[in-house]
């Protein structure tokens, strides 16, 4: 498998032993928790590690080969330092805004308390350096929830969006039972075109709907892989 | 704090939004009574500030409640204290449903919320930014107490032409209640 949530017991020593402790804020909650769920030779995690949403379920936290994915709504995640402050990594068209920027950044969370899903933030192990935001997005107005990805200028050039988006897509289609999602593409986005293709996704008519981002949009369909090959076969796409 | 604490008060429920909220705030927000708030506002931009307001709880310890009226359940409108990047300081704000008008509602939700700013989330005062003209909502802060404050700063870009600035003290921060 290409992910597994920080849930289980063996998850939790697997996960915390590649992750190193830095000097990086954003992670730091989190990393204690673990550690300290391990010092204590506890089984915790499943029990308290995962703060509650507003429905009372867990917030899943995903984990690959060299990433952490982590809803900007849990509790122990730090989205004001990972975003927000001074000197955070900037994303999307609003960098320089940053009115605009933490609309966006509230709206982001804001979709985790009202869906119970959305963009998880893409958290480099290595450093605990928050690079991008990958997962479902669905505001109103569109037409059906879409597999979205932005990576910051740090996160670039790594194969960490469509590391992210396979490991959003196994949990979506493995664990939270989801059939299918869309992305968005515009026609002239090579990139992200040739990232919809390596995570196995196929075109599908251009769209038109009233709210959509941009001009000149084809639909990308991801569908879960057939069961026999299915979890092996998405983990070619990491390496 | 990651979601808006539910608060009653004798007719009212202050609770964090749930989606179903959204197409009656969205009825509102994309319709003349959102004349004084900068509206009306597209599709977009109301599921942009209903989400951002909720999220807010997440970033900054408070953001908007849902009001439902106790009794029945219905969804009478919101009520918020916000600090988007622009302002220069937390605001409370309100928005009341069509149909609710004339029961002291939004009177009711804010002096509740205006509690819980005062005795959970510790500020000593909120201000409440009011178009010129917007005499409703004017009456409502002077009800509540506030005071207008020609001294305070603006949101960013704004001018006095844009907005009266509203201050609700905390009642030990004014010799009041509680001296």
């Amino acid at each position: 498998m290409s992910f597994h949530q920080i849930d289980p017991i063996l998850a939790v020593p697997a996960a915390a032993d590649a992750l190193r402790l830095t000097e990086n804020y954003t992670l730091r909650p989190i990393l204690h928790h673990w550690m300290g769920e391990i010092h204590a030779g506890r089984c915790a995690a499943r029990a308290k590690g995962c703060n509650m949403n507003n429905e009372r379920k867990p917030y899943p936290r995903l984990v690959s080969e060299r990433l952490l994915l982590v809803s900007p709504a849990d509790p122990e995640f730090d989205a004001n330092a990972a975003f927000l402050n001074p000197g955070a990594p900037r994303f999307i068209d609003a960098a320089e805004d940053p009115d605009s920027l933490w609309w966006s950044i509230a709206t982001i969370i804001g979709h985790w308390h009202l869906h119970g899903y959305g963009l998880f933030a893409v958290v480099e192990r290595g450093t605990g350096t928050a690079v991008g935001l990958v997962g479902p997005w669905f505001p109103k107005g569109w037409p059906e929830p879409e597999l979205s990805w932005h990576l910051m200028e740090p996160g670039r050039g790594k194969g960490y969006a469509s590391e992210a988006a396979q490991c959003v897509l196994d949990w979506l289609f493995s664990d939270a039972g989801w059939e299918t999602i869309v992305s968005y593409v515009p026609e002239e986005n090579d990139a992200s075109i040739a990232l919809a293709r390596r995570v196995g996704a196929r075109p599908e008519r251009p769209v038109s709907f009233r709210l959509q981002p941009a001009p000149n949009i084809r639909a990308w369909r991801h569908m879960p892989p057939p069961r026999v090959s299915g979890p092996q076969a998405a983990q070619g796409f990491l390496h | 704090m990651t979601v808006a604490p539910t608060i009653t008060t004798a007719r009212l429920t202050l609770r964090h939004h749930v989606m179903a909220d959204f197409a009656p705030l969205h009825a509102v927000l994309c319709s003349e009574r959102a004349h004084y708030m900068g509206g009306p506002f597209s599709l977009k931009d109301s599921w942009q500030t209903i989400a951002a307001e909720t999220g807010s709880w997440s970033l900054l310890g408070h953001g908007s409640w849902a009001v439902e009226r106790t009794e029945d359940g219905a969804l009478v409108g919101q009520v918020g204290i916000n600090k988007p990047a622009h302002y220069p300081e937390a605001e409370i704000g309100w928005m009341l449903c069509s149909g609710f008008e004339g029961n002291g509602y939004v009177t009711e939700a804010a002096a509740a919320a205006l509690l819980w700013a005062w005795t959970s989330m510790g500020a000593s005062s909120l201000v409440s930014y009011v178009t010129p003209g917007n005499s409703r909502s004017a009456a409502v802060a002077e009800r509540l107490g506030a005071k207008v404050d020609r001294a305070a700063p603006l949101p960013l870009g704004e001018t006095p032409d844009d907005t009266i600035v509203y201050r609700h003290y905390a009642p030990d921060s004014d010799g009041g209640m509680e001296a």
